[in-house]
């Protein structure tokens, strides 16, 4: 399409936008990083950095695959920065990651409603594990702790609870499509 | 898919692989697009639960006193720091906080929300069109953050983002407060609401004790100096409360709360008689051809774009060319029955030019509205007022036509003209939300009686 005016009704919607994009492009930074506070900071700077660039925006293409873009080089750039010693993911990886992140755009919203129904059927034991490790970010060998547990059972339990909150997501999800 | 990957996955983001493990998963991602599938669904469910574990404990702290839990607590400090920030960058932090936020508010009911610090930002100013406002305590710059309190807009538009996200569009005059983070209140004129899913029970207030609460919608309501409300939903649902009185109003209908009467008047939208009318839809891949509309455009000289739309996402943009036709036209028949004839009818348009880019010099716009008889022979023909150079830019102007069908009518032509299109200036012109309705204002009328609650 000619001549796209780089303007005021593409500032206009950038909000909009950016509330549909942000989860995803949210997620894609976290797993790439792993650390909350680095990626809220990269997160800003990917979001300054669309509104800035909002005029090389292409309205006919996906705006989460080109906010993925953008948060994909903010990545590799964090990565070149870091010197933590933290095995990292590379190019190759975060671009094939990038990109399954914008195939699962439209899984976010309906998922993050089953996703509350499905952790309200969580036994007592398994919500406590959820909050230690996502409410008070602790590593595994801390939930083991607080829990009395070995770490590797810590681990399992953690892993078995996600695959049934995942499960429960789908057949949630699933019904819904169908009853829709 | 085995349960091992799943297995580094979740290793992966507690940060529990060691070498060869992490070796392994990377290898996997890089050369396996179902298990980098994987990964982003599980990604999402990582960053989800984050989300839904601080919004919990916010909310079951903010139940049990005014002091906020740690993690709120930094993201308040954040949330200051913003201040510094260039235009609507800012926005950004209201919605990487809806999440944590939203939860919480969630629980609050409407009717008791929480209280307001003196001070407390409650939202952005996303953008503004030709907008004059009336005394401020502070300047209204786009990106700055907006306390509670009103704002005072006296010509021209302006838009607010809520921190819950929920967007609200203010067109002059206009007198609007913002009471909370996902809370307003209309004091007199035009607004309307975006709300997408996260805001989820945005609550708007109108005089009389009336309030509109959103339930995954856009609304318009139109509060005139007579304290009359018009609650027009345009997409979703509403609750509308007014003392005890709840109805529920669903998409194409209007709820007047008029101070004069006790009851909430309900009434249908007249139907639009057009199809595609916002030029949102298309049969195939070609974006010249809207669904809907005649074969028999130039795709040399129009095109379903993003740049402009007054609602939806899309408008027609209609464009000059070096070497197109000198004019274009797109039709559409809208058929009728006969139990239409003698009854009133109404068309508008409405159309955008840009001062900014491609903006018109030559070429203009003018729509034809046709009745005709089954055996095609148009008993009378209408245009519009037709739109050139002259006519105000960066507004969307509504052209109209009315009349009452005559009889024998079969259907309408609509035909969408463009002229003097065959230049070297690039020109353009945008349509959008075509609309033909038939009859009374007033298709049907349902009152609701005091005390009555379809809820």
């Amino acid at each position: 399409m000619r001549g796209t005016n780089g303007n005021s009704t593409q500032r206009d919607r950038f909000p909009r936008w950016w509330v549909v994009a942000q989860p995803v492009v949210a997620a894609y930074i976290f797993a790439a990083v792993r650390s909350r506070a680095d990626a809220e900071d990269l997160l800003q700077d990917v979001a300054a950095t669309a509104f800035e660039q909002i005029d090389r925006y292409d309205p006919t293409a996906s705006f989460t695959g080109w906010t993925l873009g953008i948060a994909r080089h903010a990545v590799l750039n964090h990565h070149r920065s870091t010197q933590r010693g933290q095995r990292l993911f590379g190019e190759k990886t975060l671009q094939m990651i990038a990109e399954a992140h914008q195939r699962a755009e439209s899984d976010f919203g309906p998922r993050g409603e089953a996703l509350e129904h499905c952790i309200g059927r969580l036994p007592q034991r398994h919500r406590l594990a959820l909050m230690l490790r996502y409410r008070d970010d602790l590593q595994i060998a801390e939930v083991a702790s607080r829990m009395a547990l070995s770490s590797n059972a810590a681990a399992i339990l953690l892993h078995r609870v996600r695959q049934a909150l995942a499960d429960c997501i789908n057949r949630r999800t699933d019904s819904e499509a169908v009853h829709e | 898919m085995s349960d091992d990957i799943l297995q580094l996955i979740d290793g992966y983001f507690d940060n529990a692989l060691d070498e060869a493990q992490m070796t392994r998963l990377e290898q996997r991602l890089a050369d396996d697009p179902a298990a980098a599938d994987l990964f982003a669904a599980r990604s999402a469910l990582h960053h989800r639960l984050i989300d839904h574990m601080i919004a919990e404990a916010y909310s079951e702290t903010s139940t049990a006193s005014d002091d906020l839990p740690p993690q709120r607590a930094q993201y308040d400090e954040r949330h200051l720091r913003f201040n510094a920030w260039p235009a609507i960058a800012a926005a950004l932090v209201l919605a990487v906080l809806a999440g944590l936020y939203w939860a919480a508010l969630n629980h609050t009911e409407p009717s008791s929300p929480r209280t307001i610090a003196a001070g407390a930002r409650l939202g952005i100013l996303t953008n503004t069109e030709n907008a004059v406002f009336a005394e401020a305590a502070e300047p209204m710059q786009i990106g700055g953050m907006l306390q509670a309190g009103p704002i005072r807009l006296i010509s021209g538009t302006a838009q607010i983002m809520f921190e819950s996200t929920a967007v609200v569009d203010l067109t002059g005059p206009c007198e609007f407060e913002m009471i909370g983070p996902n809370q307003g209140r209309l004091i007199l004129g035009q607004l309307e609401a975006y709300v997408p899913d996260r805001a989820h029970g945005f609550a708007l207030d109108l005089p009389h004790q009336a309030r509109v609460i959103d339930l995954g919608t856009r609304f318009r309501v139109d509060l005139n100096p007579r304290g009359i409300s018009d609650i027009r939903v345009l997409e979703g649902r509403v609750r509308i409360e007014r003392g005890d009185q709840v109805i529920q109003v669903d998409a194409e209908n209007i709820a007047t709360i008029d101070p004069a009467s006790d009851i909430i008047a309900l009434r249908q939208a007249p139907l639009n008689l057009v199809q595609n009318a916002g030029f949102e839809d298309f049969a195939n891949a070609d974006p010249a051809r809207a669904a809907a509309w005649s074969d028999s455009v130039y795709p040399a000289h129009q095109a379903r774009t993003r740049e402009q739309a007054r609602t939806g996402a899309c408008s027609l943009k209609i464009f000059t060319a070096p070497d197109g036709h000198a004019s274009s036209d797109i039709r559409q028949d809208v058929y009728v029955t006969p139990d239409t004839w003698g009854k009133p009818y109404e068309f508008t348009i409405y159309v955008f030019k840009s001062s900014r880019d491609q903006t018109p010099d030559t070429m203009n716009f003018f729509a034809y509205l046709r009745p005709r008889k089954a055996d095609s022979t148009i008993l009378q023909t209408q245009a519009t007022t037709r739109i050139t150079a002259a006519d105000p830019n960066d507004q969307w102007i509504r052209l109209t036509l009315t009349g009452i069908v005559p009889a024998e009518t079969q259907r309408f032509l609509i035909q969408l003209n463009a002229t003097e299109l065959e230049s070297a200036s690039p020109q353009a012109m945008y349509l959008d939300d075509v609309r033909l309705t038939i009859g009374d204002s007033v298709t049907s009328e349902m009152m609701i009686q005091k005390g009555k609650s379809d809820d």
